[in-house]
């Protein structure tokens, strides 16, 4: 157990272990995510607390995150003390919210916004004691410390891995409230709990299990052949929440989708991932690869064109923006899962989506650039990349 | 749009977009809205002087206007969104069951783990020190939620779900046991594991690192 002191050496410069293109399922299953929320007892909600009651849950959970064993080394960031740019990597690599690389708030996307009272006033907000702690050299697991709650357990994992996921964050959530090894791991945590309603939260959405599940899928071939919006209605029909490749507010970037529970109240976490792993997703599965086949079956020239054109693009290209990367990026990842193109491995393609994002561009390429000079540099590094001039 | 028309014995598909279906007249029922949409109309109208979103059972203990351990009111979080403070959920017990009830989908009461601390402290419920702590978890809340659970159980098997079934099952017969020791006297067989150890503050010397 050791605490790298910061972002230094070559933290964060590589892609992500659930971009690796690895675990079951990963021709539609990109990443699955477990997180859980907890408070502590005896201290308001973020949103309510003052500065002092923040620095104090930020001491206790530091301590006890950083001294308990959670992963064979934890490196523990001061968000309120990062630069913009390492808490905008952060965000990319989905180790933090992007409330959280902002500062709290008191409200979240898609709630109703938080009143003059609760929020911190603007500006102050970036400086507001809050935290993570991830795990190394993998980064699967991640504590947010003064999130919308006190902490925001979750881990990460590539393909359709939510057992694994919920085990290992499971685990990290018994060692926090457990007893540990005399002189060992600080005071042990007092989630605020009720007999009733269970992990009690800021938010009264999360509140029971405290559990959110989710599973990043890329469904091109399903929207290829106009039947997205089928299981979108599905999905929500079943009280599901459907997202972009950004997360909460977000519109689908290059068909990668998130599907999440809402529900946490009432249902127990052994029921809820068995809905998720079992019954929802391999449906969802089966009809993406049912399409795939159609496509490559009947559709096969259009396919073709909407890849090559795609790959042509990125092969080309002198300006590209994220947003543009991403859709093409999609295009040639069905183009290499169907066969189409065989001279790029999956997983370049899957790390490309990642290192074009801003602050990873600029990570690789080693220093501050404007927009413009970002295009331009992300067009560079993705021609180079898909073995283009 | 997906609509089946049968007609004369006869039935006919068509597959149009939600354009194309109103212009042609066809009816589109609205999305369900999510648990969020939910939460967020019911404080909207509750916020607007409107009639109440749900009818449920008076105000238990949640006729105060402000939560005794923060001393935000419901107002407060019917515009927020955001409660204050886990007493909050007491404070305003009354108010927010229904509207829970609603954004989970009829769940009223937490089915699944519990601290491990709380969960000791029921086991050895019979007596001794950690006779306090589980005063707070009151038997009849373990009562509703097995009955909450014996409920999906019996959906689940009606749906031939037996995998699901299987887990609830699971589950159901935790909390059984968890119930059966509560009522178990005194120093029963059943209370044979022991308590969670009392916690001390532990040393402090040895441990690794202090933050960054």
């Amino acid at each position: 157990m050791s605490q790298p002191g910061g972002f230094g050496g070559e933290l964060f410069r590589g892609g992500a272990e659930w971009l690796s293109g690895r675990g079951a399922e990963s021709d539609v299953v990109i990443s699955s995510r477990v997180r859980l929320a907890r408070n502590l007892a005896g201290f308001p909600f973020v949103c309510r607390a003052n500065r002092l009651q923040r620095q104090a849950v930020l001491d206790l959970t530091r301590q006890r995150l950083t001294t308990t064993g959670i992963a064979d080394r934890v490196l523990w960031v001061d968000v309120h003390r990062a630069g913009p740019l390492e808490r905008t990597l952060m965000v990319e690599r989905h180790l933090i919210s992007k409330e959280h690389a902002r500062g709290p708030t008191g409200g979240t996307a898609g709630q109703a916004p938080a009143s003059a009272a609760l929020a911190a006033p603007a500006g102050e907000a970036a400086a507001e004691p809050r935290g993570v702690a991830i795990s190394l050299p993998d980064e699967s697991l991640s504590v947010m410390v003064n999130e919308e709650d006190h902490l925001r357990l979750q881990v990460v994992r590539p393909g359709l891995e939510l057992s694994r996921a919920f085990a290992e964050v499971n685990r990290v959530d018994d060692l926090l409230e457990g007893e540990t090894a005399p002189g060992r791991g600080g005071k042990p945590l007092e989630f605020a709990f009720s007999p009733r309603f269970g992990y009690l939260t800021a938010c009264p959405t999360n509140v029971g299990t405290g559990i959110r599940v989710s599973v990043m899928l890329h469904l091109p071939a399903l929207k290829l052949v106009g039947e997205m919006d089928k299981v979108r209605r599905a999905t929500r029909d079943m009280g599901l929440a459907v997202r972009g490749y950004y997360g909460e507010g977000s519109e689908a970037a290059g068909e990668f989708y998130q599907i999440s529970n809402q529900t946490t109240l009432g249902k127990p976490e052994a029921v809820i991932l068995h809905e998720f792993e079992r019954e929802i997703i391999p449906q969802v599965i089966q009809y993406e690869r049912a399409s795939r086949r159609i496509l490559l079956d009947k559709r096969r020239r259009m396919l073709e064109d909407k890849v090559f054109r795609s790959l042509g693009l990125l092969r080309g290209a002198r300006l590209l923006t994220p947003e543009e990367s991403i859709v093409l990026l999609s295009d040639v990842r069905l183009g290499v899962l169907a066969g189409l193109v065989t001279d790029i491995e999956l997983a370049t393609v899957n790390q490309l989506i990642l290192l074009t994002q801003p602050a990873h561009l600029q990570r690789v390429i080693g220093h501050d650039m404007d927009q413009g000079e970002r295009r331009e540099a992300r067009a560079d590094f993705v021609r180079r990349a898909m073995g283009a001039a | 749009m997906h609509e089946v028309m049968i007609s004369g014995g006869k039935s006919m598909e068509r597959h149009l977009c939600e354009r194309c279906a109103a212009a042609a007249g066809v009816q589109i029922q609205p999305q369900p809205p999510g648990v969020t949409q939910i939460l967020s109309q019911l404080m909207k109208g509750a916020a607007a002087g409107g009639p109440p979103a749900e009818k449920g059972p008076p105000p238990q203990g949640g006729a105060a206007s402000a939560c005794g351990g923060c001393g935000l009111s419901f107002a407060q979080f019917r515009q927020a969104g955001m409660l204050g403070c886990p007493q909050c959920y007491s404070s305003f017990e009354g108010q927010l069951g229904p509207l829970l009830s609603r954004a989970h989908e009829g769940g009223t009461h937490h089915v699944g783990k519990v601290p491990r601390s709380i969960e000791l402290a029921r086991l050895a419920s019979g007596g001794g020190a950690s006779a306090a702590r589980a005063e707070a978890a009151p038997q009849t809340d373990e009562r509703a939620r097995a009955a909450l659970l014996r409920k999906q159980l019996a959906e689940a098997v009606a749906a031939e779900n037996y995998e699901r079934a299987a887990l609830l099952r699971d589950e159901l017969q935790k909390l059984e046991a968890l119930l059966r020791s509560a009522t178990a006297p005194t120093g029963a067989p059943s209370l044979a594991r022991p308590p969670r150890a009392t916690r001390k503050p532990k040393p402090e010397q040895g441990e690794e690192g202090s933050g960054r």
